[in-house]
């Protein structure tokens, strides 16, 4: 028999850590290679991990709630000798297996700590995967254990806020989703300059081409609303105003504009904030964008959000007005360079050729990366959307173009 | 009934360490022993078998120098003798250390009655507020091959023989069947062993496996591997044996060493929520916690099963107990196997480093090129150098060589402090010694070794 680590693998996009969410296994268990092991939630998303290798459950080293950097070990595998007895019958079918899943873990160096830096370790409560070394060949080193630990401590006294202790409280765990959502949004607003505009856009006409289309979608199981249309008009505005679908390399100081159409549309589920993504939406119709929205939203609704479905995006749309709130900024969703704000639809009188009629509105508002897109060119962007919205003879004229 | 701070089950080395640092840290402290302290290790495994090797392999550096005329008789009983009187100096020792530190010593067995309280075979009972569980392993047998003390048997028995044995049958290549076969064929005795895995010291790298087979078929030895036992039949004074390969051996006894099983039984453990793995091995954590109240230590805790493990693991429950924060948490636990040459594993294997998910490289050298090896007459043996790519951290080291345990230290304390292969290619290594295959190897894995040439 011989003892195996389960380390959370890489689940790819750069990710360093996930939250395991639920196990699908338990002590004792036996388990087959590539058996799903754990849930684990991810900056984006809930993947599940499969085993890499056979054996027996010895020990599971998280628990639910666990946040877990890439390359700790989750789970003890006791795994039968012959996986790793060379010269056995088979064993380099099996030596193969290994070696290929070593590669995927490869990234993996040992901390380097001598034993009684790693002691000192223990007794300040300090993780050494987290400390960076600075003695010779990057061992770590007491003074750098030390530094960390006075850190983490400033850290958490920083925020210390008084009032918050006074009188009843209830204090609950920051995790799952809304864990995510912190982190991702202290980081959006910490690195990108926010700047803000507001467009109002009459959507009369619009509406009235919904609603002649609805009952038709509605025959080929689609529920239409005002959403996919507002995803072509931003598909085809992004065209003519690229930087918009862009991203900026801060390190290397160069703007990566995406010559694909990647459109996230954010969902409120019970859990959070989840932004499943509509891919290559230019090569979209109207009623496939709005089948997809449909079915992302559900599986979001239902936590069942895969990572394939909230990765790769590169603009986002958010619908503010869907509980109702008049005006409201988004926050970009990072590292892409703008979000837009769909607001309530509200039913207003409108000078329209000098006399007064009800008119359809929607307030549509556009957060972007001032780094690097300049005010007016924002302003223009939205001009494009508002300008197929209220045409929407011009927003579907040219549906070839998308198929 | 008297009530301790810390009781400690177990007198091998699993526990006394443990009862003499609760002793330092000012815990009143008791340990409950049956048998003789020391343990498995002092009385049947480390000391009488390396008391056993000392005199054989001086007999046999002797014997193979070509210009000593050499004629000599062993006497065994009085050998077996001498080799008990070392286990019993060394027993005495932890039995003096323990009363110098105040540490009670009940001489009999203990179990638990209810929480907080032992019973004990005398009748006596004693209180704790925290116990270690520290109660070792009892050798497995094989069905049908009981051990009888005459013919079959264990590590333990075959120490009690005072008749040297012409042919002895062991079953089982790890390391004690190993180290007794070596023994064995340099006492002159005919010897088989029978493994029924594919290669002799089926846990260690196959280097070793390689190396071992050569060396004993060398000394004389039968190796079986890949072989089981179909049947033995007791005759008056010896036994014959038919193995699967249909050899038939005949043989005065029977060493059985097929493994260790767990002591956790009718120690009512049950009683505080302390969880055994389908072994029976008592399961743990790293602070050697088993539950809330009880560590455990040693070799109950399941494989390695390895003394110096034990002592480590023993202070560890020990200061945890005394509520300091303590972990068991070692990179290298050197294993050591006792032969000619001495073989030793310190850190991972290549395939461990793999499977732990480092990308790493090895490097491995012959020992013949050392000039200390010409001198000795042991060119047969390696070492090999086991390093993380990005860091060239070392992880593992395994060395075959004369002397080898005695370097093991070095080993361990290199990969504890997280040393590199340039760290140790310029550690000045004092010429002519086994020691210098260290620097030799890390000069090698850094493309400039001394005494080797690169290439072919």
């Amino acid at each position: 028999m011989a003892l195996r680590q389960v380390k959370l693998p890489d689940i790819g996009e750069g990710l360093v850590e996930g939250e395991i969410v639920e196990w699908l296994v338990k002590e004792g268990d036996y388990v087959k290679m590539f058996q799903p092991l754990v849930r684990v939630l991810t900056a984006k998303a809930t993947v599940e991990i499969p085993s890499p290798f056979e054996g027996r459950i010895l020990r599971l080293l998280a628990k639910p709630g666990d946040v877990v950097r890439v390359g700790a070990p989750i789970a003890e595998i006791e795994a039968p000798e012959v996986q790793v007895a060379t010269g056995a019958p088979g064993a380099s079918d099996v030596e193969r297996v290994e070696s290929r899943e070593s590669a995927r873990e490869a990234l993996q160096v040992p901390v380097r700590a001598p034993p009684r830096v790693r002691k000192l370790a223990r007794e300040l409560g300090v993780d050494l995967s987290k400390v960076k070394g600075t003695g010779p060949g990057g061992v770590i080193t007491e003074e750098d254990v030390l530094r960390y630990a006075e850190e983490s401590k400033k850290a958490a006294e920083a925020p210390r806020q008084p009032a918050l202790v006074e009188g009843a409280v209830e204090r609950v765990p920051l995790k799952g989703i809304r864990r995510i959502m912190a982190s991702k949004m202290v980081e959006a607003k910490s690195r990108i300059p926010h700047a803000y505009i507001v467009e109002e856009v009459d959507v009369t006409e619009l509406v009235k081409l919904r609603d002649v289309l609805r009952q038709d979608a509605e025959s080929k199981g689609v529920k239409l609303t005002l959403l996919p249309f507002i995803v072509k008009a931003v598909v085809k505005a992004l065209k003519e105003y690229p930087l918009l679908n862009a991203s900026l390399d801060e390190e290397r100081g160069e703007i990566i504009i995406k010559k694909f159409y990647n459109i996230g549309v954010a969902v409120d589920t019970p859990q959070g904030l989840v932004v499943p993504v509509i891919k290559g939406a230019d090569g979209k119709g109207l009623y496939q964008i709005a089948r997809e929205i449909g079915e992302l939203a559900e599986k979001a609704r239902e936590g069942k959000t895969s990572l394939e479905d909230v990765t790769g995006g590169t603009f986002s749309i958010t619908n503010i007005g869907s509980v109702g709130t008049v005006l409201g900024m988004a926050i970009i969703n990072y590292p892409e360079a703008a979000i837009l704000g769909v607001h309530r639809l509200v039913e207003v009188p409108r000078y329209v050729d000098g006399e007064l009629k009800p008119r359809k509105i929607v307030y549509l508002s556009l957060s972007f990366d001032h780094r690097f897109i300049e005010g007016a060119y924002a302003t223009r962007f939205l001009l494009a959307v508002k300008r197929y919205l209220e045409n929407p003879a011009i927003l579907m004229a040219s549906e070839e173009e998308f198929k | 009934m008297d009530k301790f701070d810390l009781v400690v089950l177990g007198g091998g080395p699993g526990g006394y360490p443990a009862a003499i640092r609760a002793s330092q840290l000012g815990l009143s402290t008791a340990l409950v022993e049956a048998n003789r302290l020391g343990g498995e290790c002092t009385n049947y495994g480390c000391i009488p078998t390396k008391s056993m090797i000392r005199p054989v392999e001086l007999l046999s550096s002797l014997s193979r120098l070509p210009f000593v005329k050499l004629s000599y008789e062993l006497d065994y009983q009085a050998y077996m003798d001498w080799v008990k009187g070392v286990a019993s100096r060394v027993s005495e020792g932890v039995g003096s250390l323990l009363r110098r530190y105040n540490v009670e010593v009940f001489n009999a067995r203990g179990w638990v009655a209810e929480p907080g309280v032992l019973e004990l075979s005398d009748g006596r009972r004693i209180g704790y507020s925290k116990l270690v569980v520290a109660t070792g392993t009892d050798p497995a047998s094989i069905p049908g091959l009981d051990f009888d003390g005459a013919l079959i048997h264990n590590n333990r028995t075959i120490l009690e023989v005072r008749r040297k044995p012409s042919r002895v049958l062991v079953i089982g290549a790890g390391y004690i069947g190993v180290e007794f076969a070596n023994i064995m064929a340099k006492l002159g005795v005919d010897v088989y062993i029978v493994e029924v895995m594919d290669r002799v010291l089926p846990v260690m790298d196959d280097d070793f496996s390689r190396l071992m087979s050569r060396r004993l078929s060398r000394m004389g030895v039968k190796v079986y591997t890949s072989t089981r036992i179909v049947e033995v039949e007791k005759r008056e004074g010896y036994v014959k044996a038919k193995l699967s390969n249909n050899v038939e051996v005949e043989a005065d006894l029977v060493l059985v060493a097929v493994g260790r099983k767990p002591n956790t039984k009718g120690l009512g453990l049950e009683r505080l929520g302390v969880s055994l793995d389908e072994r029976g091995y008592v399961r743990v954590d790293g602070r050697m916690a088993a539950s809330t109240n009880v560590y455990a230590s040693g070799d109950v805790t399941g494989p390695p099963l390895l003394a110096h493990r034990a002592f480590a693991q023993a202070i560890v429950a020990a200061e945890n107990a005394a509520g300091l924060k303590s972990e068991f948490d070692a990179r290298a636990i050197p294993s050591v196997v006792f032969t000619d040459p001495e073989l030793v594993s310190v850190g991972l294997t290549e395939v461990e480093a793999k499977n732990a998910g480092y990308r790493v490289s090895t490097v491995k050298l012959p020992i013949g090129g050392l000039a200390r090896a010409t001198i000795e007459d042991s060119l047969d043996g390696f070492i090999k150098i086991v390093y993380e790519e990005s860091s060239k951290a070392v992880i593992g080291i395994h060395l075959a060589a004369p002397h080898a345990s005695e370097i093991a230290g070095e080993l361990g304390l290199a990969i504890e402090m997280g040393a590199t292969l340039e760290d140790l290619a310029s550690t000045i290594h004092p010429h002519p010694t086994i020691s210098e295959a260290v620097q030799e190897v890390a000069e090698l894995a850094l493309g400039k070794p001394k005494h080797f040439k690169i290439g072919r």
